[in-house]
This record gives structure tokens, sequence and C-alpha cells, in this order.
């Protein structure tokens, strides 16, 4: 695998990782109540569907939790050269 | 003559033209003489047009267009009958008259004797028969249009079922497959008003779908995918293939000794209860059509097999169906919004996978799937059935001429198939009830799953990333050529043309103007008080300056300005 693909393979998998991080953090029971009322799906039909989604959103986190620090380690490396310095010169 | 030289054009060889005379004759002799007048072909295949004058009177004893089309296929054989099943399907293109009577088609052939074969199978083995089988039974057990299967039991004692190929089936096949395409191809072009069924297309489809299923070898990577995809799946048995004893002609696998389903199953015998066998019946369509993209796509109940001990055998995997992954969110997107009522979402599906033509009405069709949505509304899942919904959706995708990917006709004949023969078992039981939340659930699933957004953000950044890379020498390039003077702008716009043309128009009418209105009057001036100038020329130049003042005028009122 060329190293091109294989850093566009991490920035996705971190991306992807960030993405459901977020989106695990907006799950709120208003979000859902909307879901219900609007297919009107049955309450426990729409738990179940909540409890598959929430594991298949931890799963992609996790999945991409090791990238998402990499990545991350190098965009703080990037800003740390390039950026504006502490105090200003 | 022009038919003819088109005619000519054919990719049929000499070798196909006795057959192609052969269907064109059936085709008249059933009425279809119109068809062959009208793109022209009649004129040619001389043979045809003696027997199209007796076709037409055949074809005004009453029958309609579905019932003469059904005879056509039932005369023609192996090939058309199985062609006509196909479009059996294609509600969304022939009318449900049509459909209907083609749906009855039935691939009814005697079996054929196993010697036949035998020398084929030898060379395939490397072995004879009698060195490979313990014994082997060469009355067969089941018989079909491209091959039968015999039951034996190998020298190591394992009992197997030997499927083996029709002699000659695979020359016969090629030789229609050949005429179809070139025949489909032909129509397409010389029938107008049959352009929205894409013949070419949907004929080369099912001749490569034919092609497939006569090679054995790839029914052999059917079966092993499908086992591998189910490994996990107690309650089902799809039958192993025995590698080494495979080829193209043969293929011997495990043999499933079970009971039909059907209503005379004897269920107190086995060891499982129908409501059982309807749900994994319903529950292994649904993962292999929307989990891993690959199904049984002939899911009729003769293909399925209850073993006493409990296990739900699925048998024949000739023709399957693939799904790719971008169709996949469509199909979803589709099927739900069938069993969610949701005309709106049916709607936008259709326009946004550009299944519809751009003229398509678009109101028309919103208001038409509300309409059908409607019905159902009120219904609840246990009043429904999913044949009855598709059967609905696609008399509109009819009237709307939309036409649907055959991927998603082959989902839904085998949803619907396989709907059938739950409540043909266990009547109680409700597909729909199993198929909704399911459907909805992977379709919230595969819409929130945020690894398909990622990757498309990855790619635009890195695209980003390259152009921001090369934009500073870019930049540096184009600065230097601007220096020296290297850099030309051509400008190619039309409408400054045409306002050219327009000044240089303006203009010349000015000129002519000036020069007519003053040559009159030094003309006028000359006649009345020049002597040294004759009459003559005064007299020309008044006829030359007046006509120009003329042209100038008719110019200007032509215009309807300067």
């Amino acid at each position: 695998m060329s190293r091109r693909l294989a850093l566009r393979r991490m920035t996705a998998r971190a991306i992807a990782s960030q993405m459901a991080d977020l989106l695990l953090k907006l799950d709120s029971e208003e979000l859902w109540t909307r879901l219900m009322d609007e297919r009107q799906i049955p309450e426990e039909q729409l738990q179940e569907f909540r409890r598959q989604l929430r594991e298949d959103l931890v799963k992609v986190e996790q999945k991409g939790h090791r990238e998402r620090e990499l990545v991350g380690k190098g965009l703080r490396a990037l800003l740390d050269r390039f950026g504006p310095r502490e105090g200003g010169e | 003559m022009k038919q003819f030289a088109r005619l000519l054009h054919l990719p049929v060889s000499l070798r196909r033209m006795g057959r192609m005379r052969r269907i064109l004759s059936v085709l008249a002799r059933h009425g279809f003489a119109d068809v062959a007048r009208r793109s022209g072909i009649h004129s040619v295949w001389r043979g045809a047009i003696t027997v199209a004058t007796l076709g037409r009177a055949r074809g005004r004893r009453g029958l309609t267009t579905g019932e003469r089309l059904r005879a056509v296929f039932e005369e023609l054989g192996a090939t058309f009958i199985k062609f006509g099943q196909m479009l059996a399907n294609r509600r969304d293109l022939l009318p449900e008259s049509v459909t209907s009577q083609l749906a009855h088609l039935q691939d009814d052939v005697p079996p054929f004797a196993f010697e036949e074969v035998e020398p084929d199978l030898e060379k395939c083995w490397g072995r004879s028969v009698s060195e490979v089988f313990e014994e082997l039974n060469r009355v067969p057990i089941a018989a079909a249009s491209i091959g039968q299967v015999h039951r034996g039991v190998l020298k190591d004692g394992r009992v197997v079922a030997v499927k083996v190929r029709r002699p000659g089936i695979r020359g016969n096949v090629r030789k229609d497959l050949d005429v179809l395409v070139a025949l489909a191809r032909y129509l397409g072009e010389a029938v107008p008003e049959w352009s929205h069924l894409q013949l070419p297309g949907m004929v080369e489809e099912f001749s490569r779908t034919m092609m497939l299923e006569m090679d054995f070898r790839n029914e052999v990577r059917n079966l092993q995918r499908f086992g591998l995809n189910f490994k996990h799946e107690a309650a089902l048995r799809v039958p192993q293939a025995i590698e080494e004893y495979c080829c193209e002609d043969a293929i011997v696998m495990d043999f499933v000794d079970g009971v039909k389903i059907g209503p005379d199953t004897p269920w107190d015998t086995l060891a499982i209860t129908p409501q059982e066998v309807a749900e994994i019946g319903v529950r292994v369509m649904l993962k292999s059509i929307f989990e891993d993209r690959f199904f049984h796509a002939d899911p009729h109940p003769g293909n399925f097999l209850v073993e006493p001990g409990g296990k739900v055998a699925l048998l024949d995997f000739g023709m399957m169906g693939h799904i790719e992954e971008p169709r996949m969110a469509e199909m979803l997107s589709f099927m739900v919004a069938l069993v969610s009522n949701d005309a709106q979402m049916l709607v936008e599906t259709v326009l946004e996978a550009g299944l519809a033509n751009e003229d398509v009405d678009r109101r028309a069709l919103q208001r038409d799937a509300e309409m059908m949505m409607s019905i159902y509304k009120t219904a609840s899942l246990r009043e429904l059935n999913m044949e009855e919904l598709i059967r609905q959706a696609t008399d509109v995708v009819f009237r709307h001429r939309i036409r649907l990917p055959s991927d998603l006709v082959m989902v839904a004949r085998a949803l619907s198939t396989m709907e059938g023969i739950a409540q043909q078992i266990y009547p109680q039981f409700v597909p729909l009830e199993a198929m909704q939340p399911y459907l909805l659930s992977l379709f919230l699933r595969k819409g929130i799953d945020p690894t398909p957004y990622a990757e498309i953000v990855t790619e635009r950044l890195f695209d980003w990333a390259d152009l921001l890379a090369e934009l500073p020498r870019d930049l540096t390039q184009v600065m230097r050529r601007l220096k020296k003077g290297e850099i030309k702008v051509h400008l190619d716009d039309p409408a400054l043309e045409q306002r050219e043309d327009a000044a240089t128009r303006r203009t010349n009418r000015m000129v002519g103007a000036v020069v007519g209105l003053g040559g009159s009057g030094l003309s006028l001036w000359c006649l009345e008080s020049c002597t040294s100038v004759p009459s003559w020329f005064s007299g020309t130049c008044l006829v030359a300056s007046g006509l120009m003042t003329l042209w100038v005028v008719w110019g200007i009122v032509r215009s309807g300005g300067m």
C-alpha cells in the first residue's frame, strides 16, 4: 500500500471516529421522539433502533480512536511549526 | 433496399440465418406480422411474409397480445421461455395484461439419458464414472431446462447430488442468444415506440445472465460465497460443493435429504414449525439482499427443502442477484418508502436516482404516488403484502415511463416470492411486519454511519491539499509568462460578435443616409442651376441617390430601428 493511500485511510478513519463521537453527543431524547412521531414507530422498536445505532457509532468511534490521536498529534505539530507563536513576534 | 442494407449489418452469421427465419416466421404466425412489417424485416425475409399473411388471420381469433406472445415463447423453446419469464417481472416496462400471461411460462422439459453426457463427465473427472462413484442412480431425481440432478454415492461413502448439464444446450442457447441480441438491436432502432424498453440493453443483460448460468463453475462459486455469508446461520443449510469433481458440465455437492415445502409438507414429522421456516426464509432473504448484496434470485418453493433435523436447505444457485454498493442506498430508500407509505420519499428517490426521464411530469408523478399510498394509509401491515405494494408501485412507474434498474426488479421479485412462500406455509405470518423494522433500522444505520461521509471528506481534503501544494509553482509560472508578455487572451463571445455586426450595420446606414440625401440634394441643384454638367448625368445621380436613401429607409423599417 502506498504511503499516500495509508495516510488517506488513516485520515478517513480519524474523521469518521470524530464524527461518530459528535453524533453520540448529539443523541438526545428529543431527536428520537421527533423520529417516533414522524415515522410512527412504536416506542419499543425505537429503543431497539437507538441501541443498534449507538452500538454502530461506538464501534466506528473506537475503530478510529488511535488514528484520531495520531492525526491530532500531527496537526498540533504543524500548528507549532507554522502557526502563531505565543507572545507574538 | 434500405432495410436490406440494415439487415446485412446484423451480426448474425450464416449459421444463425435459419434460426432467425424460424423466429420471424413464428412471430408472424402468432399475429406479430405488424411488427415485422413496420420494422421492414418482412421485405427481406420472404418466408416470413408468406406466413405473416396466415398469421394475420390467426391473430384475429380473439387472443390477446399477452397470450400470443406466450405462445411464441413456448414454441421457440428453452431460451425464449427463460426470456419470457424474465419479461414477466418487468411490470415497469410491459402492461399487466402481457406480464400476467408470461408469468405462466413453465420450462417443463423431459429428462435426457445419462449416457449422453457420460463421455464429457469422464473427460472432466479424468476417470470413469465407476471409478468416482460407488453407486450412481442414472434416473434423475429432477430435470430442468439447463440440466438435471442425479443421486450418487462417492467411493468414500459421501452421498452426493450430481448436477449435469443438458447435452448441446450451450450451443443451442448461444445460437438463440445471438439471434435475440441481433433482433433486439434491430427492433430497438426500427420501432421507435419501443425505445423506452431499451431492448438491446435488456437482451444483452439477459444473454450475460444465461451464459453465466450455463457455466456450472459459476454456480460453484455462488454456492461457496453464499455458504460463507451464512456460516453463522445454524438454521440454514447451503450444500457444499466437492470441488475436485466440479467443472463446466457438472457440479457434485452434498445431497440434501429433505422434504419440499408447500401445502402438503408433513410438518408433524419434522423438528421445525412452519412459522420458524417462514421466519428463517425471510431473515435469510433480507440479510442476503440488504447486507451481503448477493442473493438467491430464484427462491421458488422447489428450491427450499426442510431436513428432518429441522434445518432449512436452499438449493440451485445458478441465478444470483448482485447489488452494487452505490445502488444500495437508493434500493433501501425505495423499499423503506414503500413499506412506510411515504409517497414523497418514493418520488424523491426515483428522481434522485435518475430513473425518470427529464420530461417526466413531477407533479403528476407525486399525485399518482400519493394516491397509491393513500389507499394503504389506514391499512395495517397485516392487511398489506409486498407483492401488492410492488404491483401498485410498478403501475405508477409504468404510467410515467420510469425504467427501474434490473437489480431492483430482481429484489422485488425475490422478496415477493419469499413472502408468498412464507404465507403459504404459515398464513398467520405477516412478512411485512418482519421486513418493515428491519429495513427501517438498516436505513437509519446506513444513513447515520459516518464512515462513507468521512471517506468523501478525506478525498476532498486530499484534492485541496494537492491543489494548494501545486499553487505556488503554477502562480510563479503564470507571473513569469505575464512579465514576458507571452500570455494572449482569446475572447470567443458570440454576443460580442453580434454587437459588432449591429454597430457596422448602423454605421453603414448612417453613411448611406448622408450619401443618399447629400447626393439627391446636389443632383437636384445641378439639374436646376448647373449648365456645365449634362442633365443626363445629374438625372442618373439623382436616381442613384434616391435608391440609396430608399435602401437606408427600408433597412431601418425592417429592423425596427437604426
